[in-house]
């Protein structure tokens, strides 16, 4: 099973994409398979899952991904022959089912991260060893233990309408096409059928949809070449054809075309779209220039390469402005919290609020670890065990909850668990024996939440590896200081404990080049940087005053950055050159070393105390500390400013022609 | 020019597959995500091939194949079959209601690009 | 915030170079372990850098620096007392911040006369407790970024002597 190899490389991020999209569809269907275990699989689920594998396992094969192509297959197999008996899924079974999904995810991100695929042996195995002894019957009164089963949607009663739509080129040009017909009768109630079938050579789709009571038909489809009437089923279909004309599966969460979008998100696409506005004239130009194409052929390659660029951050800038409902975070959180949950022998409830509450796609990436840290630690340590609970006059069955809500500018996320609350005391002993608490001091409660999330601080015991994994309460404050959030705590002692994050609705983002200097780590605003060159220190001339370096055919002031903001180291032998301001007054900005782009959070900096020119607001790194974001526009007019007090000679010939020529940034990375 | 219908629910597959015919030269392309919209697609639209995924939301790719080799306006349609399933049940399947080919995923672009020039030589002059 | 004529206030208790300050309650947000602030360039040199507090990225002001004590090293117990005033949050490096009380507003006593010099200047006043003095703070005074600091002016020594309860 050889792909195109290298050829479909360039399709890898919609591979990507496609892939959150499936892996999620399937994790869906998997919960509610587990959800309803006592009962025989529903076929709607079982086919749904079906799909999203199908369609991971081609396009696995596609892009070369043989460990994900194979998972999915074996995956698929072990369906196939599932919905073959007919029975309930044995908790083996789909025990397997999920570390298979759990692996197809991890050879995806294994992917994604340019890193080696984990092996599949295992998992495999066990998929193998399941779906083998999928035929035994089921003891009578099995019970899946964990996860309360989902509150299933009732199937309203209401009518069964027959729909007729008949196509038209003027109703597809219109947007009126068969897929937009069945949106709309999706929305209006469940489609159980639809058929196409032809009278003489004009074609007409059926649809039976059953409404609920209370609604009805627009009466203005009328005129989109749709006829409906009060139905009956349509008898069902023949014997000899597949079981395939089926019931249209229902999206789990209702779909809606329209995006929210943040506006000054628009405003970034607008600039890109401007770029590539730019681009494309410019490539017009030099297609159109007298002669031989071939003498063009370098300035044609870099407006290529430049317009590929621009493309692809185009395509960024647009994913980024989708705001999305928290709704799709939790999903994920109870898929997660499944293995928790199982390994912990405990009982516990999934319940979550305001699933639809919309949040920033930013936030729910960088907030998917912590929030999932969140849960796996009351699982592990906040709920007790079923007969701790009885014995304290508790439900056996602990409830962990997730609320999101949205109130002015701030979005809210709360995880409270109804567990034994937070242990102060022993709390407070680890933070002594680590040397965060003196002895004697006892640790108040503004106290708890800092040392919980002082880095390296743990309470877990020697026994107990769930909830580590790598992220500790550390890097979820982290994570959420870096959203220019809030993290609080409330706890009480034998009835439960509560985190609360608050976080931003608008972020103000940034891509930015975090670059050294003297030190420190600064962010430069990607936008404000022309150019990157990369010198020997020798090469900087001291002129009145001022440095300079030769730069195409004239000079460039340079500026010293260290020295400009006293930070007063030595320079390295080799520096890098910024190059910020206009095509007719550049500048170049020195610095020690460049650390790579990164997409940041803005947090503005106001203090009088702190509001100093050539600082633009700060950022969180991630490793706890605040870097400063340099405000270009202000350093160039400051600098300019000292050069023009000092009487410096400021060259006066516009920069030679050949900076006509568009270069677009090349950060080296 | 000829118009090639693209029949499959994957976006990224229809825009692999779209790539990897492109070599084709005086090719142009439709596209359907879902066995509906390829009927659709056939009834408004003038189409020379299909190239049509098996594993459907709504109506199998089978059902769209015994759709179209049903009725007279697109019986002699050539039809190649591009899907992930490999097992001989399905491919005998698919060419018992009429697939002009049978070919699966993961194809290599050349293959599937040669397989498709002959159909629409062939098919020359209608 | 209105100052009750007669009555109590609760005051949050600081501990600096081995006196006790005392700050409103109502003027604190929260206290905060010390992290490393990002130095900032060009800021005064009281004001130790930046830190991100609650989602927000405030000045961080080195108390002893500001009342012209030597720098230490930051501990276990130092705080960053995180103050709000007239739309500003500020936070306020402090050796420890553990203790609240209640100071009736009559308990507050100006200053002695010849106490002046820098440190007298961010105070309100000093209140007894027990045995105990407790400076008060004015922390629209403290806020303020026009001075420099002084260290050779160091008074709260001679303060100290000089408000000993008798």
């Amino acid at each position: 099973m050889t792909g195109g190899g290298a050829f479909f490389d360039q399709f890898i991020e919609d591979y990507f994409a496609e892939c959150d999209e499936h892996l999620a569809t399937a994790r869906r269907a998997l919960l509610a398979l587990e959800g309803n275990a006592a009962t025989p699989p529903a076929p709607d689920i079982l086919r749904e899952l079906f799909r999203s594998l199908h369609t991971l396992k081609g396009l696995s094969g596609m892009v070369g991904d043989g460990c994900a192509e194979r998972v999915a297959h074996a995956l698929e197999e072990g369906l196939r022959s599932s919905e073959r008996t007919g029975t309930p899924l044995a908790p083996r079974f789909l025990d397997a089912f999920f570390a298979g999904v759990e692996l197809l995810e991890r050879c995806i991100a294994a992917r994604r991260a340019g890193g080696s695929s984990p092996d599949p042996t295992a998992v495999l195995d066990r998929l193998s060893a399941a779906v083998r002894r999928e035929s035994d019957p089921l003891p009578p009164d099995v019970t899946v233990p964990g996860l309360a089963p989902d509150v299933e949607a009732g199937t309203a009663d209401g009518d069964v309408y027959h729909f007729e739509f008949a196509p038209s080129t003027d109703l597809a040009a219109r947007g009126v096409s068969v897929d937009a017909v069945r949106a709309r009768l999706r929305a209006l109630g469940e489609i159980f059928n639809a058929r196409p079938r032809m009278e003489g050579q004009r074609l007409v789709f059926d649809f039976w949809v059953s409404v609920p009571a209370g609604h009805a038909p627009d009466p203005a489809w009328a005129a989109d070449g749709l006829r409906w009437s009060r139905a009956q089923l349509p008898s069902p279909a023949s014997p000899a054809s597949p079981a395939s004309l089926v019931a249209e599966p229902q999206p789990a969460a209702p779909g809606s075309s329209v995006a929210r979008v943040e506006l000054s998100r628009l405003d970034a696409v607008m600039r890109l779209v401007g770029d590539l506005v730019v681009s494309r004239s410019l490539l017009d130009s030099l297609l159109n220039s007298p002669g031989d194409l071939a003498a063009v052929r370098d300035a044609l390659d870099e407006t290529s390469a430049a317009m590929e660029r621009q493309i692809r951050q185009l395509r960024e800038s647009v994913m980024r402005i989708r705001l999305v409902p928290v709704g799709e975070v939790f999903e994920r959180l109870r898929f997660a919290a499944r293995d928790a949950i199982r390994e912990s022998g405990k009982q516990v409830a999934l319940v979550f609020h305001g699933q639809n509450t919309e949040i920033d796609k930013l936030v729910v990436d960088r907030m998917l670890e912590p929030l999932l840290h969140l849960v796996r630690n009351a699982v592990t340590h906040g709920i007790e065990r079923p007969e701790e609970r009885l014995a304290k006059g508790k439900p056996a069955q602990g409830t962990l909850t997730l609320r999101a809500a949205a109130s002015g500018d701030r979005i809210r996320v709360d995880v409270e668990d109804d567990g034994a609350g937070i242990d102060v005391e022993r709390v407070a002993r680890r933070a002594r024996a680590q040397g965060l608490l003196r002895p004697g001091d006892s640790l108040t409660a503004d106290e708890l939440l800092g040392v919980l999330c002082a880095p390296g601080f743990s309470t877990r015991d020697e026994a107990d590896l769930t909830s580590g994994r790598g992220v500790g309460m550390d890097v979820v404050a982290a994570a959420v200081r870096m959203l220019a959030g809030e993290l609080s705590l409330e706890t009480t002692p034998g009835r439960g404990t509560r985190f609360v994050i608050e976080l931003p609705l608008t972020l103000m983002i940034l891509d930015a080049l975090l670059v050294q200097v003297g030190g420190q780590q600064m962010a430069v605003p990607q936008p404000a940087l022309r150019e990157i060159l990369q010198l020997d220190a020798s090469t900087i001339v001291s002129f009145e005053n001022n440095e300079i370096v030769s730069y195409r055919d004239g000079v460039l002031p340079v500026v010293s950055l260290s020295r400009f903001f006293a930070l007063g180291t030595a320079r390295p032998a080799s520096v890098y050159v910024l190059v910020v301001g206009s095509e007719s007054a550049p500048m170049g900005l020195l610095v020690d070393r460049l650390l790579g782009l990164r997409e940041i959070v803005v947090h503005p900096v106001n203090d009088p105390l702190v509001a100093v020119p050539g600082v633009g607001g700060a950022t969180e790194l991630g490793d706890g500390r605040v870097s400063l974001i340099l405000d270009t526009a202000a350093l160039l007019r400051v600098a300019h400013e000292q050069r023009v007090r000092r009487g410096a000679a400021v060259p006066s010939e516009p920069w030679s022609a050949a900076a006509t020529r568009s270069r677009a940034i090349s950060p080296v990375s | 020019m000829r118009i090639i219908l693209i029949v499959d629910d994957s976006p990224t597959m229809r825009r692999m597959i779209m790539a990897s015919l492109r070599g084709l030269g005086d090719v142009g392309f439709d596209q359907a995500g879902s066995g509906l919209e390829a009927i659709e697609r056939l009834a408004l639209a003038h189409v020379d091939l299909v190239v049509l995924d098996l594993n459907m939301p709504d109506v199998h790719g089978l059902e769209v194949l015994r759709f179209v080799r049903g009725h007279e306006r697109f019986n002699a349609l050539p039809v190649v079959v591009l899907t992930t399933r490999g097992d001989d049940e399905s491919r005998e399947a698919a060419l018992r209601e009429g697939a002009s080919r049978y070919l699966t995923k993961p194809f290599v672009p050349l293959a599937l690009g040669s397989e498709i020039r002959e159909l629409l030589d062939a098919g020359q002059p209608s | 915030m209105a100052m009750h004529a007669t009555g109590s206030d609760s005051y949050v208790l600081f501990g600096l170079a081995g006196a006790t300050y005392a700050l409103r309650s109502d003027d604190v947000q929260q206290l905060e372990m010390v992290s490393a602030p990002t130095p900032v360039p060009s800021a005064p040199a009281f004001v130790d850098g930046v830190v991100s507090v609650r989602g927000q990225v405030i000045p961080a002001v080195n108390l002893r620096v500001r009342f012209g004590f030597p720098r230490v090293e930051h501990d276990v117990r130092s705080r960053l007392v995180v103050v709000r005033v007239a739309g500003r949050t500020v936070g306020l490096i402090v050796d420890s911040a553990r203790e609240f009380a209640s100071i009736p507003s009559d308990a507050i006593k100006p200053l002695p006369e010849g106490i002046g010099g820098l440190s007298g200047q961010y105070l309100r006043g000093v209140a007894h407790r027990g045995d105990r003095l407790l400076l008060v703070i004015d922390l629209p005074q403290l806020l303020a970024n026009d001075a420099a600091p002084n260290e050779s002016d160091n008074v709260t020594a001679p303060l100290l002597a000089a408000t000993a309860p008798t």
